[in-house]
């Protein structure tokens, strides 16, 4: 069921079993996979069903280091959390971004890749994904031969990606119909109160922001507001400790990571056409694809490096190709193509072209081609992890939001690590493509240049990770392998914020599956 | 150096030669890699190899000695013939490109050996 913090008295106490803060991806995960269950779940959410500006603006945050999106642009609050401007672009991390590698300072996971494998596979349909394929079965499905890449440098792996989905739509209706869920919208926590030692959370505050009041008293307590926001509740909830939350190691917030990306370089060719086949996003169906190349496993350890990634992109000037792409979407809304002369023309125009991805489409079911005179550039993006790094942080302010709670300051830092990767990767790049006769690679001038400087380009994925980062060692990491913050019994985190290390993909799927994870383990915990 | 130039300079020297493709835009260059390389690395011309080398060298310095020792070799092997150059790349290129064993000038990767004989075509 869904109610309304407005909509209760004032100064109300509501008493749950499970009590998950934030319905992002994370939040609503959980609270789904424990639909149906004797467990009660009690869901609360910031705003409301849409963005609302006032709620918002309680993101405002301070950013300093690196450049960085503005605060209030880079996450959502209202339900169904950042999903709502979220691409989709996903995979599973492997078995190297959760090892403990001796040339990554403070990398390593307490879990490992057979941990999450099970979850993975239950949270793949959650995010609208089919089931995972091997690289071969994607090669023949694409129907292209990959570049013959050779496997003590470089490796392929593929984004996959599916029609958005914005968990707010698409969970509302099964969380509504859940007899032991409820949702409760603009339920804003404004503390987090643990008992005199610290030890354990014995309620939350909740206020409105027209002044209505409440708490919230659980057994368990889920923090799930993203990797800015778990941070700054824990640091804000300061008045048992004053250093906050789970914080007794000065770790909350600290080892902020992003996903670095920015141009590598463009690559100069004579068969674009073949360069784009391989590496261009192709539909299959409702599944997309689109091939990265990663440094293996075996290179990444040799050059003592990062996972990093790097997906193609091309830029063509072609009327053809955009005409037959706004002829195809009119005729299948329905409409007579407007100037339907002139498009015809720019299509006869461009005659053999227009014939080989009609055969493209229709026949294979592929993507349509530029012609290759029209291509401007074939570049590639780099994606990649961070090292982590615990002055890159997140701290609180003295400016305060409308509840007088701290703002953020967030302290976007990268290392010689980071610039290092990119480099070598780079190389690797260029090596193969001449070595594999694809190319000649060009490498952008920031990438050789050898002090910390990035382009004016580079920026960040949206992805907030590492400030409440998982560790067994309590003087590693602020929650253990259970996402349970250490040394406070009933309050766990759930959210890419646990991350230790970042791997070179995108982080959705890999924290819808750590929320199954951890509902299970409250699960097991609530029937022992 | 011009990416007009580059462009010539990278159909000869990854052996990306004109040949007939199954696609479309074929007449305008599209090759197959496998058809190329059969046909092995070839050089840029001896301008385009000078700045090269001249690029290689100004950031280099330290490999003038090397540059001129190779170029005594190159010289004694019969000068500055395309067919001579050939032999002195060749195999080494490949390796290099297997070994990713590489230099960036201006940016482009380019395998050590042909920077190295581009550096000793620019020594006088």
């Amino acid at each position: 069921m869904f109610s309304d913090l407005r909509d209760l008295e004032s100064g109300s106490t509501l008493e749950t079993d499970v009590c998950i803060v934030g319905a992002g991806p994370a939040g609503i995960s959980m609270a789904m996979a424990l639909a149906g269950t004797r467990t009660r779940v009690l869901l609360l959410e910031s705003g409301g069903f849409e963005f609302e500006p006032d709620t918002q603006d309680l993101y405002d945050g301070e950013t300093a280091g690196l450049p960085y999106f503005d605060l209030t642009a880079a996450r959502l609050r209202y339900f169904g959390g950042t999903s709502g401007h979220w691409d989709n672009w996903c995979n599973q991390m492997t078995g190297i971004d959760f090892r403990r590698r001796d040339w990554v300072p403070h990398s390593g996971w307490p879990i490992g890749e057979s941990d999450l494998e099970p979850y993975y596979a239950r949270a793949r349909p959650i995010c609208g994904l089919d089931r995972h394929r091997p690289l071969e079965a994607i090669w023949n499905s694409l129907r292209v031969d990959p570049l013959p890449l050779d496997p003590a440098h470089l490796d392929y792996r593929f984004w996959e990606f599916a029609g958005p989905v914005r968990f707010g739509e698409a969970y509302r209706q099964p969380l509504k119909d859940a007899p032991n869920v409820r949702v409760l919208l603009h339920a804003n926590v404004v503390n987090v109160q643990t008992d005199p030692e610290g030890g354990a959370v014995t309620r939350l505050d909740l206020r409105t922001l027209e002044g209505k009041t409440a708490t919230v008293t659980a057994q368990s307590y889920v923090l799930a507001c993203g990797g800015i926001e778990n941070a700054r509740l824990l640091l804000a909830s300061n008045s048992v400790e004053s250093t906050g939350v789970g914080n007794r190691h000065d770790l909350v917030g600290r080892y902020f990571q992003e996903h670095i990306l920015d141009v590598l370089g463009t690559v100069v060719t004579d068969d674009p056409l073949a360069m784009i086949e391989r590496f261009g996003s192709t539909w299959l169906g409702k599944h997309g694809y689109t091939a990265g190349i990663m440094m293996s496993e075996a290179a990444q350890e040799r050059e003592q490096v990062l996972n990093c990634s790097v997906m193609m992109r091309y830029s063509a000037s072609g009327d053809a190709v955009k005409t037959m792409k706004r002829l195809q979407n009119q005729v299948k809304a329905g409409r007579l193509p407007d100037n339907l002369a002139a498009g015809v023309w720019n299509i006869v125009q461009d005659l053999d072209m227009f014939a080989y991805n009609v055969y493209r489409r229709k026949m294979l079911g592929l993507p349509v081609l530029p012609k290759p005179e029209d291509l401007q550039a074939i570049s590639f993006v780099c994606h990649n992890e961070q090292a982590p790094n615990p002055d890159s942080r997140v701290t609180l302010t003295g400016d305060r939001d409308r509840f007088g709670m701290q703002r953020v300051r967030l302290d976007w830092r990268t290392g010689e690590l980071d610039k290092r990767t990119v480099m070598r990767h780079a190389r690797a790049l260029g090596a193969e493509f001449s070595r594999t006769g694809a190319g000649i690679f060009r490498i952008e001038p920031w990438v050789e240049d050898e002090s910390m400087s990035w382009s004016p380009r580079m920026e960040g994925g949206y992805h907030h990770m590492g400030t409440t980062r998982m560790a067994a060692d309590p003087r590693q990491g602020v929650v253990d392998g259970d996402c349970q913050v250490h040394g406070v019994r009933n309050l766990y985190i759930a959210g890419s914020s646990v991350f230790p290390t970042g791997g070179n993909i995108n982080p959705t799927l890999t924290i819808v599956a750590l929320a199954l994870r951890l509902a299970d383990h409250l699960k097991d915990a609530d029937a022992a | 150096m011009k990416r007009r130039s580059f462009l010539k300079f990278s159909a000869t020297v990854t052996g990306l030669g004109l040949a007939a493709g199954a696609r479309p835009g074929a007449a305008a260059g599209i090759a197959s890699p496998a058809a190329g390389q059969a046909t092995g690395p070839l050089l840029p011309s001896l301008d385009a190899m000078r700045r090269i080398g001249r690029l290689h060298l100004d950031a280099r310095p330290d490999e003038i000695d090397a540059a001129r020792a190779l170029r005594t070799r190159i010289d004694a092997a019969g000068g500055l013939d395309r067919v001579v150059l050939r032999r002195v790349l060749g195999e080494d290129m490949r390796r290099n490109l297997d070994q990713h064993d590489v230099v960036t000038i201006e940016g482009w990767v380019l395998p050590r050996a042909l920077v190295r004989v581009c550096a000793a075509v620019a020594v006088a």
